[in-house]
């Protein structure tokens, strides 16, 4: 049986006005999310992944303007809903955010144990969420969390700062955690508790999350579903063993080539580079550097299509069967 | 006894932090000793505005005609002014005036302008050009003539004085307070707290004024020297403070027509002015490196 969606992304346009031109950094998204599923969302820097993340909470930075879509969160659309009560009932209560820079992304004139506190203070008591901020920091395995929690945040090292915000955000329990580069910014080593952590934690409290990275070897340990996407568009969808074992979009294929791998001698890049969003290639983002672009792709934007279950892709490759 | 040891111990543990921020304050405190002059000059202030009634020798304004500009004796250590009263005291009574009107001016002033300045730059928009226009208007002004020109046309008096120097000050905290909320809202962790739903109030009261704070207040303390000249110079022009009140410009300006032959008339409250804010500016230079940590640890 499939599990139900929790979030929908129907056709989002998002487009930054900057003095240079519009920039149109999403063109038409459309994304499902799960119930409890782990979602990965892939693509080079600057593809709007972490865009498409904030627009979610609807919090898309200046000059950034969400010109068309929906997003439907549990049957409603947050895009319609009044500021206040997406504050009020989405944010911070059904889903939340972990930045990138831990350090940067805490308060740095509140302590550890403040600071989740201050996510609690409009769930419970004072007295209460003190008590709680100690269980939680318990939860991601923060030793002597009393003592951490009395510190400030340059006082902690990155992987620290990295579990008192996921602390802060399961704090609030939300049924959608959107995690944008989690990892990033911390040492490898680090690396893997954070999210074998964030893995835990998700299976326990029946959430769902979106993991925004750039890091195919992440999303490969970790997430059920992945969403590849290049210049504003999502190009690929589907389980994450057809996708790493079986991927159809040319660019995708590429991205797999570009990661080293004991079976493979050379690392085959993708040539050319991302292209300028202010003027965006015409038809499908990807022909300038696809070796299979054809006249078709530079005029139309290809469809989403079914290649195999619920495997998505975009290109015109697969249109009408003509390949795989 | 043990439960109080204890106690205290528990209580040095859940603020290490802040004890271990007192100690590189005191620290660095100590390595400046002209920070050291400054605030045993602003103490000795204090304690002489606080002590002034126990302190001064004389009734600062009671009048002896038969004694007028007496010499420094034993019995008038500064000697009389031309209606025969004592000048230590009225200089020790002034003290009460100077730290009066800087304390009030810098009250209403730096909550007025950090507010303003936080509404401006964490609104922006149309907000912002209404504050900082209004801000740009009082600025264009030097501080001095325009605390006089609202002064004289409130008519002279020491509230009046303290209104006018609050006028003419607020636009820097405000410029201040806003430059710095530009800087802070555009940082990752008030993005953090939007993703938390947390309200604009509580972002701007628990993130953004905390630490817009400790550049204002520096600012506030480098200024407090200013707001003592100000006042005194007002006073001077017969402005502020009325007779027979023993303010620090007033003497001088009643006492300068006595320079040639009785200096001590002007000089003394001169001298007191010039204590006072250089004592205060002291204090400010320090406050301002000690509460900055680059400063503080860079040595």
């Amino acid at each position: 049986m499939m599990p139900e969606a929790l979030v929908e992304i129907n056709d989002l346009v998002i487009n930054f006005y900057t003095y240079r031109g519009v920039v149109k950094a999403i063109n038409g998204v459309n994304l499902e999310i799960k119930k409890g599923e782990f979602f990965g969302l892939v693509g080079e820097t600057g593809c709007g992944k972490s865009v498409t993340g904030s627009a979610i909470l609807n919090l898309v930075p200046n000059p950034g303007r969400i010109d068309k879509g929906e997003i439907i969160f549990k049957g409603k659309d947050i895009l319609s809903m009044d500021e206040d009560d997406v504050r009020e009932r989405i944010r911070g209560k059904e889903i939340t955010m972990i930045m990138q820079h831990p350090i940067a992304a805490l308060n740095p004139v509140l302590k550890n144990g403040d600071q989740i506190t201050e996510a609690l203070s409009r769930k419970m008591s004072k007295g209460a969420a003190k008590k709680r901020a100690i269980e939680l920091l318990k939860e991601v395995n923060i030793p002597e969390p009393e003592k951490i929690a009395n510190q400030y945040p340059h006082q902690l090292s990155g992987g620290m700062a990295q579990r008192v915000m996921i602390a802060m955000m399961l704090a609030t329990e939300p049924s959608l955690l959107i995690a944008d580069e989690p990892t990033t910014a911390l040492d490898v080593s680090i690396q893997a508790q954070v999210l074998s952590l964030l893995q835990d934690l998700i299976k326990r409290h029946k959430a769902s999350v979106l993991l925004i990275t750039h890091d195919l070897s992440i999303v490969a340990e970790t997430c059920d579903r992945v969403g590849v996407m290049y210049a504003g568009d999502i190009v690929e969808v589907g389980e994450v063993d057809q996708i790493i074992n079986n991927p159809r979009h040319p660019y995708t294929v590429g991205l797999m080539r570009a990661i080293p791998s004991d079976s493979r001698k050379e690392l085959v890049g993708i040539k050319g580079s991302v292209p300028d969003l202010v003027n965006p290639p015409t038809g499908c983002r990807f022909h300038p550097r696809c070796e299979y672009a054809r006249d078709i792709c530079k005029e139309e934007k290809p469809i989403t299509i079914e290649v195999e279950g619920s495997h998505t892709t975009a290109c015109f490759l697969y249109e009408g069967g003509l390949r795989g | 006894m043990g439960n109080l040891r204890t106690t205290i111990s528990s209580w040095k543990r859940r603020h290490s932090s802040e004890i271990s921020d007192a100690k590189e304050i005191v620290h660095a405190t100590k390595k400046s000793p002209l920070t050291i002059v400054g605030l045993s000059l602003v103490v000795a202030l204090v304690l002489v505005a606080i002590l002034a009634p126990y302190i001064s020798p004389h009734d600062p304004i009671a009048m002896h005609l038969e004694n007028r500009l007496a010499s420094p004796s034993m019995s008038h250590l500064l000697g009389t002014d031309e209606l025969g009263r004592d000048i230590l005291s009225r200089i020790v009574h002034g003290t009460r005036v100077a730290l009066l009107i800087m304390i009030i001016v810098l009250a209403i002033d730096l909550p007025l302008g950090v507010f303003l300045g936080i509404v401006a730059g964490y609104f922006g928009g149309w907000v912002d050009e209404i504050i900082m226009r209004m801000a740009d208007i009082f600025m264009a002004f030097p501080r001095l003539i325009l605390a006089m020109a609202i002064g004289a046309a409130l008519g002279p008096s020491l509230v009046n004085t303290m209104i006018a120097i609050a006028i003419t000050m607020w636009p820097a905290y405000a410029r201040l307070a806003r430059g710095e909320t530009l800087s802070i809202k555009e940082r990752t962790f008030i993005e953090a707290e939007k993703a938390l739903g947390t309200s604009k109030a509580r972002i701007i009261l628990s993130s953004i004024l905390p630490l817009c704070s400790s550049t204002t207040i520096v600012r506030a303390t480098l200024d407090m020297g200013n707001v003592i000249r100000i006042a005194a110079g007002m006073s001077f022009l017969g402005l502020g403070a009325q007779p027979p009140t023993p303010e620090w410009g007033l003497m001088v300006a009643t006492g300068r027509s006595f320079l040639i032959n009785q200096w001590w008339v002007p000089t003394f409250p001169g001298f007191a002015i010039l204590l006072a804010v250089f004592g205060f500016n002291l204090l400010g230079d320090g406050i301002r490196d000690v509460s900055d940590p680059h400063l503080r640890r860079g040595e």
